[in-house]
Formats: structure tokens, C-alpha cells, sequence
């Protein structure tokens, strides 16, 4: 093991961590009004963020944007910290952000939108900013405009050759799930660079990231769709669930079988995917957003599991799971903030929440 | 409420037409409060079946828009804008024409015409939509019928109470201001034809009396 690489990293995770808000905080910030989450934020280390793009307005909008922000400043932190294979690692996670710009100006280009209008919508992470998007979106009309910017880029290659091979023409499906797959084939690519015992922990971190988003693919196919001919086509590359295992599960008649077939299968492959498919299993029943939500808390649950059973200080399971929980805080204040400005149910935000399984 | 007598020659024959006109209009007073009467129990039948509808509608429409804040909870106000803006809007349209209701009355009928095939599909993005906005998408495509079917049923329930409306004004016109005036007019008649018949009977006593004179003077004279 490489201990160098984590001297000046690991010491930045562990002050990051420190800033994390407490759970209980959290739960507490349910039921307030949008004046008081602001004011408890401002104290916390979104504060500067929350300051410079907020102002006087309080506005969810804005507070969503200050949020990205600080994960942003968090990220660039960790890989000014970082070196090698770690930092490769990091970049390549860092490029999920950079889809989703990328597919947001393909939407919005598509839809006719100015460029002033997508910048709006820009999030504030990895490697397309909105200087970068500007520069893109300043002399564009269609999505080959787009895409022709693209050329010298990273994503340039796959979106022209995605959309060579395309039968519809600008068919937008095809195109972002080709920067998906991108994305995780390169996350994968780089775990394997890694030595064994973080490679393993980051496959299991980031891994069941990927099998759970397979795994949603398929459940909203089963649940919204009658035609399962393209789900294979929109599948991402595999992790622990296998992809003879996620064909079969495909052929399943209902979304009750299509989960006992993962249980059988990964069951025994793993505890975290042995509990998440066992509850997925037994809430089968439920609507296919409250088994979304049991598969958008795996990759929290799997990195709890990672920190108990590596509690050696110099791995990459603390790193990727302190990203996985800065993640879900942000996803959590976002749930609050939106959820109270809408006025929504208490009881109802409670249960949107990611917190661990047995908070 | 004065009601003017109608203008008319009191005469026998007169009074009988009067007369006649009169059992007529309480004829079509008593028809036209039967029609009213079928047409409020369809008013209250329509008024019903739009109600149902309309719970219905409503509890639709409240969870999808739950369902909605709730994605906006789970992917963010942002990405909940941004897929809405682009996403391709469904293609409608609505076919009015007219359907023969309840005693004959033509009612605007409104239909549902999609573009699509009726097949479920997803329109917003697979990998970047909280399938909750997908979900309030769906339920409200698929209410769209009912909305229709709502809008038909109120404008049924507002071309009724127009006939309904005009039916009562028939029946106040004939039972508060046609039927008075008949049965002033009678009365005058009545009165009339009575003086005329006293006066007449007094100019017969007149004359009876002028000829009785008349004959007793001639008698008179003769036996003087």
C-alpha cells in the first residue's frame, strides 16, 4: 500500500468530515421555515457558499446552488490533496457531473433554449462550469453543433459516434445513456488501477452505485413501460450484479420476481446487497419510487459497511465513503429546503431522507 | 302587480275564445312545469355524476402534485424545471360537437383526441428523472380524459340551467301575467255583457211600460 499517497489527503477527508452535519441537526431542521435553515446553514460550512450566492434571498433555487458549490470547493479540495491513482480515481468520479451538464445542454439546446437560459441550469461542478459551458453554448443551434464543439474533448468521440449509429435522428436516450456508460466504464477503469485492497473497496463503494442504477433502470422499464426491447441498451456497465444476471432478470414477468431473481443471484455475493435486495424484496409491493429510494441509500449503506470492516485509517473506502455521505447531506438539506418551501408534510420529508438504516 | 286587461270587444263570442285561451295556457303552464321538473332531476343527476368526477379529478391531481414536490425533493427544483422545459409536450386535441340530452336539448359534447397511440412510454429522461415526475406525468396524462369528460358534464349542467332558466320564465309569464290577464278581461266581459243586459232590460221595461201607456191612452180616446 502506497501510505504516502493518503499523508496529505487523509487529514483533509478527516477535517471535512468534522463539518459534516450531525444527523440529529438535520432531522431537527424539519418543520422549520426557509428563514431558519438558512440561518443554521450560514453557521456551518456552507456558510461562505450560502453568503456569496444567496445574499438577502432566500430562495430554494439559490440554496440548491450554494449547496453544489460547497460540494464543489469539498472536491476540489480532496484532489489538490490528492495524488496518482487516487486522484485519477477522483476525477473519474468527479466526470458524473460533467454528463450531467453536458446532457443538460443537449436537452435544453434540443428544446430551444438560449444559452443564457441553459447556463441557469448549469451545476456548478466538475469540469464543465459555466465558463466553459458559455464558450460551448455561444454559437450553437442543434445537438451536432454541440457535439462538434465537443471534438477535441473527452465526450466529443462517443456523443458523434453515438449519434452516427443512432436510427432516430437526435434521439436524446441513446446519446445520455452513451455518457453514462462512459462515465462508469472510466470509474471502473480506474478502479482497477488501484491496489488490491482499495480496489476492492472501491468496488464495492462505487460498484453497487452502478448495479443500483442498473437495477432502477430496469424497475422503471417494468414499471412505465410495456416495450423492455432497448432496457439492455441503456444499461450501464456492470459491477457485482453481472450482466447475464440483470438479462435474466429483464425476462422476469413483474417487478415482485424481477427482485427475488437479484436477491437469489447477488444475495450471496455480498451483505450490503443481501439487505438492500432482501427489503427490496419484501416492499415489492410498494411504489416504484419507495423501492428507487431503498436502492438511492445503497451506496451510503455500502460505505458504513466499508468503514466498519477497513478501520485502518489509509484506505479509500474512508475517502469514497466520506464523499457518499457529503453527497446524501447535500441531497438531504436539498429534500428539506425544498420540501419546506413547498410546505410539505413533516412526516412526509422525514421519510425522503437518506440517513442510515438504523438511525 | 297590475295587470292590464286585453284589449278586445266585450262580446259572448269573445268571452268564450277568452275562455277558451285561458284552459289553454294552464295546459301548457301544467306541460311546461313537467318539463321543469324532468329537467331538475337531470340537473341533479348531471350535477352528480360532475361532482364524482370531480372528487375524483381532484384526488388525482393533489397526489400527482405531491408526487411532483416530491421529486422536486429528490432531484431538485433545478433538474424538475429543467426536464419540464424539455420534455416534449403531449399532443392533443379537443373534438367538440353536439349530442341530443334529455327532452331533446343538443348538448355540447367534447372528446379527447390524442395524436399518440395510447402506449406507455417514458418521456423524460431514463437515467436523470426521479421517477416520481415521471409518475405525476403519467397520472396526469391519464386524467385527461376525466377532464375532458368534466368539461363536457359542465357544459351539459350549464346549457340545462339555461332551459331551465327560460322554462320557469314561460311558466311565470303564463301563470303570473297571461292567465290574469285572461281572467281580467273576462271579468270585464262578464261585467260588461251584465250591463249591457240590465240596460237592455231596463229599456224593455221602458218600452213596455211607453206601449202599455200608449195602448191605455188609445183606449181612452176610443171611449171617449
Amino acid at each position: 500500500m502506497k501510505t504516502d499517497q493518503y499523508n496529505t489527503l487523509m487529514p483533509r477527508v478527516a477535517l471535512e468530515y468534522l463539518k459534516l452535519i450531525d444527523s440529529d441537526e438535520l432531522i431537527c431542521l424539519i418543520g422549520e421555515n426557509l428563514e431558519s435553515i438558512f440561518n443554521f446553514l450560514i453557521n456551518t460550512a456552507y456558510g461562505e457558499e450560502i453568503i456569496s450566492t444567496c445574499g438577502d434571498i432566500v430562495e430554494p433555487g439559490l440554496l440548491e446552488e450554494a449547496l453544489f458549490q460547497n460540494y464543489a470547493k469539498t472536491f476540489n479540495k480532496l484532489l489538490k490533496e490528492s495524488s496518482g491513482n487516487i486522484k485519477n480515481l477522483l476525477v473519474s468520479v468527479l466526470r458524473k457531473f460533467d454528463a450531467l451538464n453536458l446532457k443538460t445542454m443537449l436537452r435544453m439546446v434540443q428544446a430551444g433554449m438560449s444559452g443564457e437560459q441553459i447556463l441557469k441550469y448549469i451545476i456548478p461542478l466538475g469540469m464543465y462550469d459555466r465558463k466553459k459551458c458559455q464558450a460551448i453554448l455561444s454559437d450553437v443551434n442543434s445537438i451536432s453543433d454541440i457535439i462538434d464543439s465537443l471534438q477535441e474533448q473527452d465526450f466529443g468521440f462517443i456523443l458523434k459516434e453515438t449519434l452516427r449509429g443512432q436510427k432516430i435522428i437526435n434521439a436524446l436516450s441513446p446519446m445520455e445513456a452513451a455518457l453514462d456508460k462512459e462515465v462508469f466504464t472510466g470509474i471502473l477503469k480506474e478502479i482497477k488501477n488501484l491496489d488490491r485492497r482499495d480496489k476492492k473497496i472501491a468496488t464495492n463503494i462505487l460498484g453497487i452505485e452502478i448495479d443500483a442504477l442498473n437495477v432502477k433502470i430496469i424497475l422503471k422499464y417494468k414499471s412505465l413501460m410495456t416495450d423492455h426491447e432497448n432496457i439492455k441498451e441503456n444499461l450501464m456497465p456492470v459491477a457485482l450484479i453481472d450482466e447475464k444476471t440483470l438479462e435474466s432478470a429483464i425476462k422476469e414477468p413483474d417487478i415482485k420476481s424481477t427482485l427475488q431473481h437479484f436477491l437469489l443471484s447477488v444475495g450471496t455475493k455480498h451483505q450490503v446487497y443481501q439487505t438492500i435486495f432482501t427489503k427490496l424484496v419484501e416492499e415489492s409491493d410498494s411504489p416504484t419510487s419507495r423501492l428507487e429510494f431503498i436502492l438511492e441509500k445503497a451506496p451510503l449503506e455500502m460505505s458504513f459497511f466499508e468503514l466498519k470492516k477497513n478501520m485502518r485509517y489509509y484506505n479509500i473506502g474512508y475517502i469514497l465513503a466520506f464523499l457518499s455521505m457529503k453527497w446524501a447531506e447535500i441531497k438531504n438539506l436539498r429534500c428539506i429546503i425544498n420540501g419546506m418551501a413547498r410546505k410539505f408534510g413533516t412526516d412526509q420529508i422525514r421519510d425522503l431522507l437518506i440517513l442510515p438504516e438504523n438511525y | 302587480m297590475s295587470t292590464e286587461r286585453l284589449e278586445v270587444h266585450p262580446t259572448r263570442l269573445e268571452l268564450i275564445a277568452l275562455k277558451r285561451r285561458k284552459t289553454l295556457a294552464e295546459g301548457i303552464a301544467d306541460i311546461l312545469q313537467k318539463d321543469l321538473e324532468v329537467l331538475i332531476l337531470s340537473l341533479v343527476e348531471y350535477r352528480e355524476r360532475a361532482s364524482i368526477l370531480q372528487t375524483q379529478l381532484y384526488d388525482t391531481l393533489a397526489r400527482s402534485y405531491s408526487q411532483f414536490i416530491k421529486a422536486e425533493m429528490v432531484s431538485g427544483s433545478l433538474k424538475v424545471k429543467e426536464l419540464a422545459l424539455t420534455t416534449t409536450p403531449i399532443d392533443f386535441n379537443v373534438e367538440t360537437s353536439t349530442a341530443t340530452g334529455v327532452l331533446g336539448i343538443q348538448f355540447p359534447s367534447l372528446k379527447l383526441i390524442r395524436q399518440e397511440k395510447n402506449e406507455r412510454k417514458l418521456r423524460l429522461s431514463l437515467l436523470d428523472a426521479p421517477i416520481q415526475l415521471e409518475e405525476a406525468a403519467s397520472r396526469i396524462n391519464g386524467v385527461m380524459n376525466a377532464v375532458v369528460e368534466l368539461a363536457s358534464l359542465t357544459a351539459a349542467i350549464r346549457e340545462l340551467l339555461e332551459v331551465i332558466s327560460l322554462k320557469r320564465r314561460q311558466i311565470n309569464r303564463i301563470q303570473f301575467k297571461t292567465i290574469p290577464q285572461f281572467d281580467k278581461t273576462i271579468e270585464y266581459i262578464e261585467y260588461m255583457l251584465e250591463e249591457i243586459e240590465q240596460q237592455d232590460s231596463i229599456r224593455v221595461r221602458v218600452l213596455q211600460r211607453k206601449r202599455k201607456e200608449r195602448v191605455e191612452k188609445s183606449y181612452e180616446n176610443g171611449s171617449v
